[in-house]
């Protein structure tokens, strides 16, 4: 059968125009009140704050995620200690373009309020914090440490009883 | 947006750009004022802030580039914090260098949602200065585990006391009550509504000064849940529970010696005056009257569960007060006798919900009592879940509480193989608000039942008829009618097979017309058309389990899949005609996009593996 799926356009930052099947574009939660009008705009909508990478990215997610079943509502402010669920799929996906490639992922994921991909890209950079001592921390994500000598002794003082 | 629900207070961003919602241009955030008394106060920051009445929050301040603790008003303490860079330079930032530090603080909270306290306290706090602070947020406190790691180091009151108003839900490991009871002066988690303590294993044995010390910091908790064992002090933790009042206990005593906690129990419930959720659970028999005197002395109670407790015969027979119970759960009472259920249901006639699966000593006389005494009753468990059992109960009973019990939306009668279509008929017309139906095991129940169902009770969400004598016809009629069906169960079933096969091409003849009227439908309101078409049309079938029907066939359930295309779960068996072949699998993959859960026999199938 030959249906017409309906599309949207959104522009990136290098204005370059994007045309997205409504079904993906259902999983941006920024754009749901819009969606209607968007159908009936031939205009694209401009997103200065993604780039065409991250967007092309958010769509090759959407797609393979597109037939995910909703996630249970959250009743009770539940503890979310787990990141035992993240696929080898999505895990490989998130990290092979690098870091920064990432943390962009996560803001325009964030901007556009995409719930799945937020979950899963946070689970994945939370790994790669979980037991890893500061100065690795600080080595893996590039982070200068601007503590003085002063106050990394108080932060140490204040937490020495949980040193080993 | 994304949210935090705290209490009745949602929180949303933060340092994501610059607001001007307080009327001062250069703030950001969501302003909240907490004080008037301070000066600058520019900014109320919500990285800092737990919202609620009784708040506990920071101001941020954008001269002194400082933060300002509050609580209830007063200024407690004050640091320094970094201004974000995304505050600093509002233009686009450059994406090819981004750092972890560049993200919105919110997100870096988002993230750190997902580690572990001891990742915290070792590791993250010492990172950054905007870690550091990020780490000590009240969000991120506001739940707080400590089962995990005590046998590496323990918890100094000292980490506590910094944290400690943050703190609404505690999960701790039962030997950290002697830690904390230690230091009960230094620390009152104000805050902490529900506590739950694990394991509470018979390592040593308390005194009652230790358990009313370490509930002494809890001044405010209403949810307390302690997972039982064989713990010897119970009746001591008891005693300390009775000084506070609690609105939910779930509480339990797997020892033998059920006699000195019965006097306690009975003194806790006694005091308490906005009790409503209370659960037992131990291994023994209570004494005869503990059940009795619980429901006496606790007029507030609105949902008792002893499932798990022993009770003996004449429990109930105490006063004629009613009851405000709305919640009964009584499952696997092999004592739990005819009287007593009578003397408990005439007393409490509000019931609601009725779980009194697997009490096997009922009879059907014990059984007409529901229907003479429930006439509010909207969930009903019988029958038995053990599959060994054969539970009694005719199809007259089932009759007798559907005509009395109008307004029943969930009945369970499992393994109830007396059960004929006649009641189950009886049952559609009476119950047409019924919304889930379990009769696995009924072997009697025939497409008949099925038939009454669909044409009666439009709101039916789940049905399961395991092990029973219906036929794809049957079934086919239910998924037509009742659109709201989302799992239907008909596993084991020996009548499914495809001699009935021309009902479902009918309904793929119509479901295709309908769809050629939809391809030439304007674009432009695929939206509203999609729902409302939806609707109408096809069924909304989610959960299918067709495991264990031997007679199924490959063509059945091709059928079936282009009839069920919201399907995500779907179970077959290896049977005759079913068996692994890549060209099905993809075709059924084809029908059901969403179809996440393919099981066939134990085997799971899929999708990624049968992609085109």
């Amino acid at each position: 059968m030959n249906k017409i799926v309906p599309q949207i356009k959104l522009e990136t930052y290098e204005k370059e125009v994007f045309e997205i099947d409504l079904d993906i574009a259902k999983k941006f939660g920024k754009l749901v009140p819009v969606l209607q009008e968007l159908l009936n705009d031939d205009k694209p909508l401009t997103i200065k704050t993604i780039n065409s990478g991250t967007l092309k990215k958010i769509i090759t997610w959407c797609t393979y995620h597109k037939d995910d079943p909703l996630p249970p509502e959250d009743d009770d402010n539940k503890m979310k200690h787990s990141t035992e669920e993240v696929s080898s799929w999505d895990d490989k996906f998130l990290q092979e373009d690098g870091q920064a490639a990432l943390f962009d992922l996560i803001s325009a994921a964030h901007t556009l309020d995409i719930d799945g991909l937020l979950d899963v890209a946070c689970k994945v950079v939370a790994t790669m914090i979980k037991g890893k001592a500061p100065e690795e921390i600080r080595k893996v994500f590039n982070i200068k440490n601007d503590f003085t000598q002063q106050e990394e002794d108080q932060v140490r003082k204040e937490n020495d009883w949980c040193e080993d | 947006m994304r949210r935090y629900q705290n209490g009745d207070v949602y929180f949303s961003a933060l340092f994501t750009g610059y607001y001007s919602n307080c009327g001062k241009s250069g703030t950001y955030g969501n302003m909240t004022l907490l004080s008037t008394s301070m000066e600058p106060k520019e900014i109320g920051c919500a990285l800092k802030c737990c919202l609620s009445d009784d708040c506990i929050g920071i101001n941020f301040s954008d001269k002194s580039k400082e933060c300002q603790y509050v609580l209830e008003n007063k200024l407690t303490t004050q640091t320094t914090v970094l201004v974000p860079k995304q505050l600093e330079n509002d233009i686009f930032p450059d994406k090819q260098n981004m750092n972890i530090n560049d993200l919105p603080a919110e997100m870096l909270i988002e993230i750190f949602t997902y580690l572990r306290e001891c990742d915290f306290l070792r590791n993250v706090c010492h990172v950054c200065q905007l870690w550091n602070l990020i780490s000590t947020s009240p969000i991120l406190r506001q739940n707080v585990e400590i089962n995990e790691y005590m046998d590496s180091y323990a918890y100094p009151m000292k980490y506590f006391s910094t944290i400690q108003l943050y703190i609404k839900k505690l999960v701790m490991h039962s030997t950290y009550i002697q830690t904390f009871e230690k230091h009960h002066q230094d620390a009152k988690f104000e805050n902490l509504k529900s506590l739950h303590i694990t394991s509470k294993v018979q390592c040593t044995w308390w005194p009652n000064s230790v358990f009313n010390n370490f509930f002494s910091m809890f001044p405010n908790v209403q949810i307390i849940k302690i997972t039982p064992d064989f713990w010897k002090d119970a009746e001591n933790c008891l005693y300390a529970m009775s000084k506070y009042s609690i609105v939910e206990l779930d509480f339990g005593y797997f020892g033998r010696n059920l006699h000195e906690l019965h006097y306690r129990l009975i003194q806790f419930v006694q005091g308490q005056r906005s009790l409503k959720i209370l659960k037992i659970r131990a291994l023994h028999y209570f004494a005869e009257n503990t059940v009795a005197q619980i429901l006496e002395k606790c007029p507030t109670l609105t949902s008792l569960n002893i499932s798990g407790a022993l009770i003996p015969s004449g429990s109930f027979k105490m006063s004629t007060n009613t009851l405000a119970l709305t919640k009964l759960y009584i499952e696997s009472q092999s004592l739990f006798k005819d009287g007593d259920l009578e003397a408990l249901l005439k007393r409490a006639q509000c019931l609601k919900t009725l779980n009194i699966e697997g009490c096997r000593s009922i009879t059907e006389c014990g059984f007409l009592h529901i229907a003479l005494n429930c006439s509010h009753l909207k969930q009903l468990f019988i029958g038995d879940l053990n599959s060994g059992n054969v539970t009694d109960i005719s199809s007259d009973v089932i009759t007798k509480i559907a005509i009395a019990c109008p307004y029943l939306e969930f009945l369970s009668a499992i393994g109830c193989s007396k059960l004929k279509d006649d009641c189950i008929m009886d049952l559609a017309l009476a119950c047409g608000s019924l919304r889930s139906i379990n009769l696995n095991g009924c072997t009697n129940i025939t497409d008949v039942s099925l038939f009454a169902l669909a044409d009666h009770c439009p709101l039916l969400k789940r049905c399961e008829v395991r092990n029973s004598a219906i036929s794809i016809k049957g079934a086919m009629h239910l998924i037509q009618n009742c659109k709201g069906l989302t799992k239907l169960n008909m596993s084991n079933c020996k009548n499914i097979d495809d001699k009935n096969v021309s009902v479902l091409e009918n309904m793929l003849d119509i479901q295709s017309q309908n769809n050629q009227t939809k391809t030439s439908s304007s674009v432009n309101s695929e939206l509203d058309m999609s729902s409302s078409r939806m609707s109408c049309l096809h069924s909304h079938l989610k959960d299918f389990d067709l495991s264990e029907s031997m007679h199924v066939t490959r063509t059945l359930v091709t059928k079936l899949t282009k009839i069920l295309p919201d399907l995500i779960s779907l179970r077959l068996s290896i049977s005759a005609d079913i068996d692994s072949d890549k060209e099905w699998f993809q075709e059924i993959f084809e029908n059901c996009v969403c179809l996440s859960e393919f099981k066939l026999s134990t085997t799971t199938i899929r999708r990624q593996d049968y992609l085109k």
